[in-house]
């Protein structure tokens, strides 16, 4: 049944027409600018007179037909890097980017080599019969035959 | 686990490094977030009065003059503004006041002048882009820009006529 | 008279909780049980003392006692009574005195809860850490957060309230009191895996004595991060419900490793694995809130609702390091005793299943917390001032929501030990039919893009093994089947599946538009018309507000606001919203109409499926709410090595909790 609500909520989820292909564009650009006037919001959420002053300009330049890059990077240019929502992928900055990547990646090595050395060791030692035989009257005693509870 | 002691050793080290990181970082970001136009030759500012005279930037080229980016509706600039009449007022002053008015409509601006004084170009209109290039953040703002036409220093907050002197004087 | 009453209130907590350390202590030391008894009654005297403290807050707001300097500062006489209340967590020292008072309200059940076995060493230790928790933030009160800092009003003195954007909406009167629930019932499986550190019962006894208890406050934590994005987006005035603020990750860091451990802490209980872990991930969970209070309460960092604190930055700066070594310390102490006796067979089993899920969240934490200090990071290496942003995180957080959707589905049908790829292929079949048929129905509904497509066939795949384990589990058990952990848990999944669906369809098919709209005149986005009525001013004593009227796609009025503060002069909006089941309306002003120009400025947002979240969180709680009764009783084949009466402890569900949580 509730597999139903999922394919609802799904179902629900079609795309709305857009009213101007631009206009979208605009509110995209601006939620990748930070406000400067506020705190902890984008231009594209804030109405302070800045973001509003920025949106304008995003949308006089999107008229222009300038591209995305380069509208940002015209905000960049006056008001620094801190403008930008997104970190640079260059310099100190792109360690934000690389160092949980690398993180991650190592994580995963450490785990699967400790899996390898754990499997290497196990087969040294197999069970006997009469080990087994202990382990399934142990199972045969447990309701939990699915393994589906804790 | 052989491994425990050394895991609880570099999260302790890392642990003091944030602390560090932290003790020593700076709380307040009043300073000036970008300074990029300082320093260098100001953007080209061309507008027009409330009256719909026009006015360039460039016209003041061999003069220091601050210029003062403001609105009424922004309480510190209209605490401002007293300090602002007195800079314009000093006998001989070598700084020439302009001012371009930040999302303000010109009737409002008018009366604002009418009423609290002041008689320096004020830019009401055609000046959308030149608070960008400028990089204004937050209201008041003062760019002090020297006779050679370079932004020497960006004022955040208000000014008082005492202090932009000193640093005329002291460039002089 | 409530600035002496509120003092006193707090040096009797202080006192209480150092006699508590005291009693405990000298009694452990020396074996006089009576002397450890008293830990409860000390624990009454700090409940007493932090009680007595909080009603002389709210009396001397209530009647507006400007001798408060807190008062003075926050109140004010037009604020309306529901906020008035609230304005005790609405500034930096209210919001500590209520922390004082969870945390008191947390000794005090402690205390009740373990009450015929308070000479235990372990439910001793614990009582002891409770204890100089509270020593804590008592001495914070007295000294460098002083709620009860004395004001001398010149006469006729009125506040100016609290910030308007926290006397906004109702919610704010109980997102903060649920998410400090959560935030400080952490405190609790801390002070245990501490005493277990310092007994050396590292064993699997202090984990479940305290798996409830961690539940509890997780389940509170989760309601009150729930609350919080509903009251942003009730609130913001544009559309959005989570930004990456750093006052929003501070509640989500000790969400994400207090889920973690939830899920690792069965393979500690199940097979005795991952004792160094956990007692990590518990460590974490407590350091993680004294941090994020830390981060938002000092202005560090810059967020929207940061108080900034004066001293109180360093201070739990220092704490934060101080928990932090300690635990760190103990861990490294005992190292030879936490070795683990067993190892996991394989890696496809469930074990291994909590380990990936374990390795996923820690990155997961690990983004969020560098994300919030980078700009700060990297501004003391070089200077750089840097923005990490939305983008950021999203694009860093949304492939491992994948990895933990995928999991989500593939994990809870795993045997423990070893699984077979037949029998894997056997059990996933149905879940995996539910997840095609959720993208073809996506796509059919005319969904694009290959995230949300991903996001809403995981989802499905995700769901159907929980309903799978459900079915499986209340055709086995009947009713009793639903509650449990395991199937309180599977409860909790869906609900978290319905967030990330609503996630996934909310941030991808948003449309957003500005118009500005005379009287009259209508505005179409996204197929739905708006038509702007006119507006009105409404007087309030501590506000105006402007109130426009649109009607929506020629049905119902709406009536989004923009209140102008009197005394602060602040504009803020308050948006109104038509709630529907597939889409919502989102309407919020952004300019009054003036005598110049009549139009009135509008933002219209049109989101799928936002109403999802809210009820995925109600799920979410319902889940954990089933996950606190007993489940089936504990096999004896398990390896619990608790020494005394365990199963003394399983008796009965705290209604208290039960009944908190539904409330």
């Amino acid at each position: 049944m509730l597999v139903v609500v999922v394919v609802v909520l799904v179902l629900a989820a079609r795309p709305a027409p857009t009213k101007g292909v631009s206009d979208q564009r605009a509110f995209a650009l601006a939620t990748q600018l930070k406000c400067l006037q506020c705190v902890g919001e984008s231009v594209g959420a804030s109405q302070a007179p800045l973001a509003v002053k920025f949106r304008q300009e995003i949308d006089r330049q999107l008229r222009q037909g300038r591209t995305d890059d380069e509208i940002l990077n015209y905000f960049a240019q006056r008001y620094g890097r801190q403008v930008l929502e997104t970190p640079p992928s260059t310099g100190v900055g792109a360690l934000v980017w690389v160092v949980p990547v690398v993180a991650a990646a190592g994580a995963v090595l450490v785990l699967a080599a400790t899996f390898r050395r754990w499997r290497r060791e196990q087969q040294g030692v197999a069970p006997s019969e009469e080990d087994e035989a202990l382990v399934a009257r142990a199972l045969a005693d447990r309701r939990d035959g699915d393994g589906a509870a804790s | 686990m052989r491994r425990a002691p050394w895991i609880a050793g570099i999260v302790g080290v890392a642990v003091l490094a944030l602390v560090v990181l932290f003790a020593t970082a700076p709380t307040g970001r009043e300073a000036d977030t970008s300074g990029s136009v300082v320093g260098r030759l100001a953007p080209a500012l061309e507008g027009t009065t409330a009256a719909g005279a026009p006015v360039d930037l460039d016209k003041y080229r061999g003069k220091w003059v601050l210029l003062n980016f403001f609105a009424t509706w922004c309480p510190p600039c209209v605490a401002e503004h007293p300090e602002l009449v007195k800079l314009s007022q000093v006998p001989g002053t070598p700084v020439q006041v302009v001012s371009v008015a930040f999302d303000d409509p010109a009737d409002k601006v008018t009366t604002f002048f009418a009423e609290q004084g002041g008689d320096w170009p004020v830019l009401v209109d055609g000046t959308e882009t030149s608070t960008l290039d400028y990089a204004v953040v937050k209201l008041p703002e003062s760019y002090l820009i020297n006779p050679e036409g370079k932004v020497s220093q960006k004022l955040v907050g208000g000014i008082t006529a005492g202090e932009v002197l000193e640093i005329v004087g002291a460039e002089q | 008279m409530n600035r002496a009453l509120g003092l006193g209130g707090l040096v009797l907590g202080l006192g209480g909780a150092f006699l508590g350390i005291c009693a405990v202590l000298v009694g452990l030391r020396s074996g006089r049980k009576e002397l450890v008894r008293l830990s409860r009654p000390y624990a009454g005297v700090v409940l007493f003392g932090a009680v007595l403290s909080v009603v002389a807050m709210q009396r001397g707001l209530i009647t507006r006692d400007w001798t408060l300097k807190y008062v003075a500062e926050h109140g004010s006489s037009t604020t309306p009574p529901l906020y008035n209340v609230a304005t005790m967590w609405s500034a930096l020292e209210g919001s500590i005195l209520l922390w004082g008072l969870v945390l008191a309200g947390y000794t005090v059940a402690v205390a009740t809860k373990f009450r015929k076995r308070l000479e235990d060493p372990l439910v001793g230790w614990a009582m002891v850490v409770m204890f100089v928790v509270c020593v804590f933030f008592f001495a914070l009160m007295l000294t460098a957060a002083n709620p009860f800092r004395g004001n001398l009003p010149p006469p006729g003195y009125d506040g100016p309230g609290p910030n308007p954007l926290l006397q906004n909406h109702i919610l704010m009167a109980f997102h903060p009191p649920m998410l400090y629930l959560g935030y400080v019932g952490f405190t609790v499986p801390f002070a245990f895996a501490i005493a277990a550190l310092v007994t050396g019962r590292v064993g699997e006894g202090w984990l479940v004595e305290t798996r409830r208890w961690t539940l509890f406050a997780w389940g509170f934590l989760t309601a009150g991060i729930i609350l919080g994005s509903w009251w942003s987006y009730e609130v913001l005035g544009w559309g959005g419900y989570w930004k990456w603020d750093p006052v929003e990750n501070a509640s989500f860091l000790p969400w994400l490793t207090g889920t973690a451990y939830l899920h690792s802490v069965m393979v500690q209980e199940r097979r005795g694995l991952l004792r160094v872990w956990n007692l990590s991930l518990l460590c974490a969970t407590f350091s993680l809130t004294i941090l994020g209070t830390f981060l938002t309460r000092s202005g560090v960092v810059e967020s929207v609702h940061a108080f900034s604190g004066g001293a109180v930055g360093p201070i739990l700066l220092g704490a934060f390091a101080v928990v932090v070594l300690v635990s760190v310390g103990l861990v490294g102490w005992r190292g030879d005793q936490l070795r683990a006796p067993g190892r996991i067979d394989s890696p496809l089993s469930r074990e291994g299943a909590f380990l990936a899920n374990n390795v996923l969240f820690a990155v997961f934490a690990f983004v969020v917390l560098l994300g919030t200090v980078f700009p700060l990071v990297v501004e003391a290496l070089n200077g750089d001032r840097l923005t990490v942003g939305v983008p950021y995180f999203n694009r860093m957080t949304i492939p491992i929501g994948f990895a933990l959707l995928t999991l989500m589905a593939i994990a809870p049908v795993l045997p423990w030990r070893k699984a077979s790829g037949e029998l894997l292929r056997d059990r996933l079949w149905w879940p995996a039919w539910a997840g095609v048929a959720a993208v073809v129905l996506g796509a059919l509904a005319g969904a694009d893009g290959v995230a949300p497509l991903l996001a809403f066939g995981l989802g499905g795949f995700a769901a159907g093994s929980a309903v799978r384990q459900l079915v499986l589990a209340t055709r086995r058990q009947g009713v009793r089947g639903l509650v449990g952990r395991a199937n309180g848990g599977m409860v909790v999944h869906l609900g978290t599946i319905v967030v990330a669906v609503a996630l996934a369809a909310s941030g991808s098919f948003i449309r957003t538009a500005e118009f500005e709209l005379r009287p009259g005149a209508s505005a179409v986005i996204a197929g739905h018309t708006v038509k702007y009525l006119g507006s009105r001013s409404v007087d309030r004593p501590n506000r105006v507000e402007l109130r426009a009227r649109f009607q929506v796609d020629g049905g119902k009025v709406f009536e989004p606001r923009l209140n102008k503060y009197r005394l602060t002069g602040q504009t803020i909006g308050t948006p109104s919203v038509r709630v529907g089941p597939l889409e919502d309306v989102y309407l919020a002003l952004t300019r009054a109409p003036g005598t110049s120009n009549p139009a009135v400025g509008v933002r219209v947002i049109v989101q799928p499926l936002v109403v999802w979240l809210w009820v995925g969180g109600m799920v979410m709680v319902l889940g954990t709410v089933l996950s606190l009764f007993p489940g089936r009783r504990r096999n004896p084949l398990d390896p619990v090595s608790a020494p005394p009466v365990p199963e003394a402890q399983e008796a009965g569900p705290e209604p208290s909790g039960a009944g908190a949580v539904t409330a």
